[in-house]
């Protein structure tokens, strides 16, 4: 409801070293265990039916991502998360199997300076689009896509990266469009919309 | 385009015609031709308006795509400062006299984008307004009844937007220049018509 | 054009203003297609052509672009249902649908039969007047403009009955988290629906005789814009366009949700590929989502409460739910369209993202199917895709 300060970040969010689940004997569950045989240095859990989830270190993404392209054919998204406290984003890619019915959500952390992955669009070619989103909203590189740069955002916009957690959307706002807005009033806290 | 003096361009209400302007005002309130544009989400409500059941054709509005036919400028919904640019062009191309009408909350004030880094806040501070109906998204009977406020503004003379236009053409050309920096016609729009 | 001779002083005048739209050598000039144009709803298509050809096309969005993701982090819960539904304008149950569902995930809620039932009414109505507006869009781009005026008289019938269920015509903010707003207004509401299913299954027949049999319609469509199976699966394409390749991929079939898993329904697949076949699929199902609504009004309205009960939905702006993520994704008239939602346990969502299906297939499709096409094809092409430019820009 506060929105006259900056958007700050509450706790950690979860607790990443779980112990590792028992893979259930289910069709998500023998679709993880066959990944996972051929790409051991990932983790991966079922979350419920038809909704499984990967771990990958960064390095070994698009090893991974190759891998689970035989069974995930289509790439749905490529979802980033900025994780202002810890200092990291986290890359989301949302994968869909056709013919398993299956959504797997493959995720990877990078550090929040110096953003860098290879680029996944000779295995997926939609992924140019995800990825100049990704580039645009969060400065992520990805490298090997031709066309990153101002794609939805103009120039201006397009340098502040304004999907991260420390762009001060409403400064911003009152620097460019002026001050005089009357929704915005210094007194009040409380906005619904 | 505009950067001539008030007195240079041809006026509709010479002194020799001021007989028929009663006319030619009937006239053209009678033929308003939209400039098929959607701006924004508000472009939704425009085929109900162009059908069956409202229907306003009937008042003479068509919708046209092409500017330099088009009378009325309707800006359905926000404006993000890169369709402001094309809507400031297609404006200026738009012959005299010409009418702005601005359709739902967004223009206005923002509306609920009142926070949004791309939604422009104030569209009158960019080009002048006729008319402007209040609401997300305003019914079309809204509508309908923001072209009869229109109609009966050009009827006794006082949608005088266009003629506002000239008037305080350096007010508006310095707020479009500080939204988009500098020598944005040169640069960009140029891309888009060559002889601008 | 191909011995069209540019006279060498405009050439010259033109490279010294550093103009485009001049021809770049002596076949070939750029066109810039949209935002000012009908077919192309504030999107903008730059075509280098030659002649009448398309050599190349660059796809520039942006110009709906309102950083919704970013605006839903600074509301509460609740409230981002009121921003969120603005992303897909023909169709706004459907970001209210999949944000309700990933929140109730979150939280755990079971949504009570009664409000499933409602959200699963609500999104089949909402798609057969998605079905109705894209009548009329495409209608208009090949010239039969009979068949548009019909489909928008049409779905005013539809406009009617939602003003009557939700108090809006076009932005309805409807499903909330944990069910729905309000219940249905009473049996002369569900009666008012029947007549209209009932109506429209008989017009469906003319609009086959004006629009699907028709003679321009095949001559302007057929063989135009051919996608294969493997182009369409790497490139994520959804719904219609992809059950137009020959892939049976239904989120209502493969994910399903609500009341989907009880109704008997087709997934109508075509081989072809081309335009003509993605006009067919979505004639066929237009005639399923009839029958859906038509099996849902046989079953009648579960009875019981039409939203959760919980202690915490008495203070709704301070409503937090636990840590998580979810995705949840429906079946719209465009295709897929997912939200994943990450809550951090505050009363604002931490991060919300939207998979709008145009921006699989508006962007790359596009671009790769317009290469080779005529300037005619155009809007056929964008019509045929069904491209909402509002999904790619959000």
């Amino acid at each position: 409801m506060d929105m006259n300060e900056k958007p700050k970040v509450e706790e950690k969010v979860e607790n990443t070293e779980e112990t590792k689940p028992e893979l259930p004997e289910t069709k998500e569950g023998r679709l993880v265990k066959e990944i996972l045989g051929e790409a051991p240095y990932a983790e991966g859990n079922v979350r419920r039916e038809r909704r499984v989830e990967f771990k990958v270190p960064p390095e070994r993404i698009r090893e991974f991502l190759e891998t689970a392209q035989k069974k995930f054919e289509m790439l749905i998204q490529i979802t980033v998360v900025d994780w202002l406290k810890e200092g990291e984003f986290e890359v989301i890619y949302q994968l869909w199997s056709v013919s398993e019915s299956v959504h797997a959500a493959v995720r990877t952390r990078i550090p929040r300076e110096d953003p860098r992955l290879p680029t996944v669009m000779d295995i997926w070619p939609v992924a140019e689009t995800y990825e100049r989103e990704g580039h645009e909203f969060f400065g992520v590189m990805y490298e090997g896509n031709p066309r990153l740069g101002p794609f939805i955002l103009e120039p201006r916009e397009y340098e502040k990266h304004p999907f991260r957690k420390d762009f001060n959307m409403l400064g911003y706002v009152k620097g460019i469009y002026g001050e005089d807005f009357d929704r915005y009033d210094e007194s009040k806290t409380n906005y619904v919309i | 385009m505009s950067e001539k003096k008030n007195d240079d361009f041809i006026s509709y209400e010479l002194q020799e015609f001021k007989l028929f302007e009663p006319l030619f005002r009937w006239a053209r309130k009678k033929s308003l031709w939209i400039v098929a544009f959607c701006t924004g989400c508000g472009g939704i409500e425009m085929p109900p308006l162009a059908t069956a059941r409202y229907d306003f054709e009937r008042f003479g509005i068509m919708p046209n795509p092409a500017p330099r036919m088009g009378d009325l400028f309707l800006i359905t919904g926000y404006v993000t400062p890169k369709t402001l640019k094309r809507i400031i062009i297609t404006y200026e191309l738009m012959q005299d006299p010409k009418y702005i009408m601005i359709h739902g909350s967004c223009p206005i004030n923002g509306g609920v984008y009142w926070d949004s880094y791309n939604v422009v806040k104030q569209f009158d501070k960019y080009l002048p307004v006729d008319v402007a109906i209040a609401g997300c998204m305003p019914r079309a009977e809204a509508v309908m009844d923001g072209i009869m406020e229109i109609m009966r503004k050009i009827e006794d003379g006082t949608a005088d937007s266009w003629k506002r236009y000239r008037e305080n053409y350096e007010y508006y050309r310095k707020n479009q220049d500080e939204l988009f920096g500098e020598g944005w016609r040169e640069k960009e729009a140029r891309r888009w018509l060559a002889w601008i | 054009m191909a011995d069209l001779e540019v006279p060498k002083e405009l050439r010259e005048e033109a490279k010294g203003h550093d103009m485009y739209l001049h021809p770049i050598d002596k076949n070939t000039y750029e066109l810039f297609f949209g935002p000012q144009h009908m077919a192309t709803e504030n999107f903008s298509v730059i075509l280098k052509m030659d002649g009448n050809r398309i050599e190349k096309a660059i796809v520039n969005p942006g110009f709906l672009h309102r950083g919704f993701e970013k605006l839903a982090e600074g509301r509460p819960y609740f409230t981002n249902i009121a921003l969120l539904l603005r992303i897909c304008v023909p169709e706004s149950d459907v970001p209210e649908n999949i944000y309700s569902m990933a929140v109730d995930e979150i939280v755990g809620w079971e949504v009570p039969d009664r409000a499933q039932w409602i959200r699963t009414t609500v999104l089949e109505m909402a798609r057969m007047s998605a079905w109705m507006f894209w009548i009329l869009g495409f209608g208009n781009e090949i010239g039969l403009y009979t068949a548009g005026q019909w489909a928008a008289a049409y779905r005013e019938r539809f406009m009617r009955l939602f003003e009557e269920l939700t108090g809006g015509r076009v932005y309805h903010i409807y499903t909330v988290p944990g069910g729905v707003r309000r219940d249905i207004p009473g049996d002369k509401w569900l009666r008012q629906l029947r007549d209209t299913v009932e109506y429209l299954k008989g017009k469906l027949k003319d609009f086959d005789e004006i629009l699907f049999d028709n003679y321009i319609t095949i001559e302007r469509t057929e063989g135009v814009g051919v996608m294969d199976k493997k182009f369409a699966l790497r490139h994520a394409v959804t719904g219609p366009n992809l059950r137009a390749v020959g892939v049976p991929y239904d989120v209502r079939k493969d994910d399903p949700y609500y009341f989907y898993p009880e109704l008997d329904f087709e997934v109508p697949v075509l081989k072809e590929g081309d335009s003509l076949a993605r006009v067919l699929v979505r004639r066929y199902e237009m005639e399923q989502d009839l029958y859906i609504l038509e099996q849902l009004l046989d079953m009648g309205p579960p009875s019981g409460p039409y939203m959760v009960q919980d202690p915490r939905l008495k203070a709704l702006p301070r409503f937090k739910p636990p840590k998580g993520d979810a995705y949840a994704h429906v079946e719209s008239t465009k295709g897929d369209f997912g939200a994943y939602v990450v809550s951090d346990g505050t009363h604002k969502p931490y991060r919300v993202h939207v998979r709008g299906p145009s921006q699989s297939h508006g962007v790359t499709v596009l671009e790769e199917l317009l290469k080779g096409a005529r300037l005619a094809d155009v809007p056929v092409i964008l019509k045929t895709l069904d491209n909402c430019p509002p999904d790619i820009d959000r």
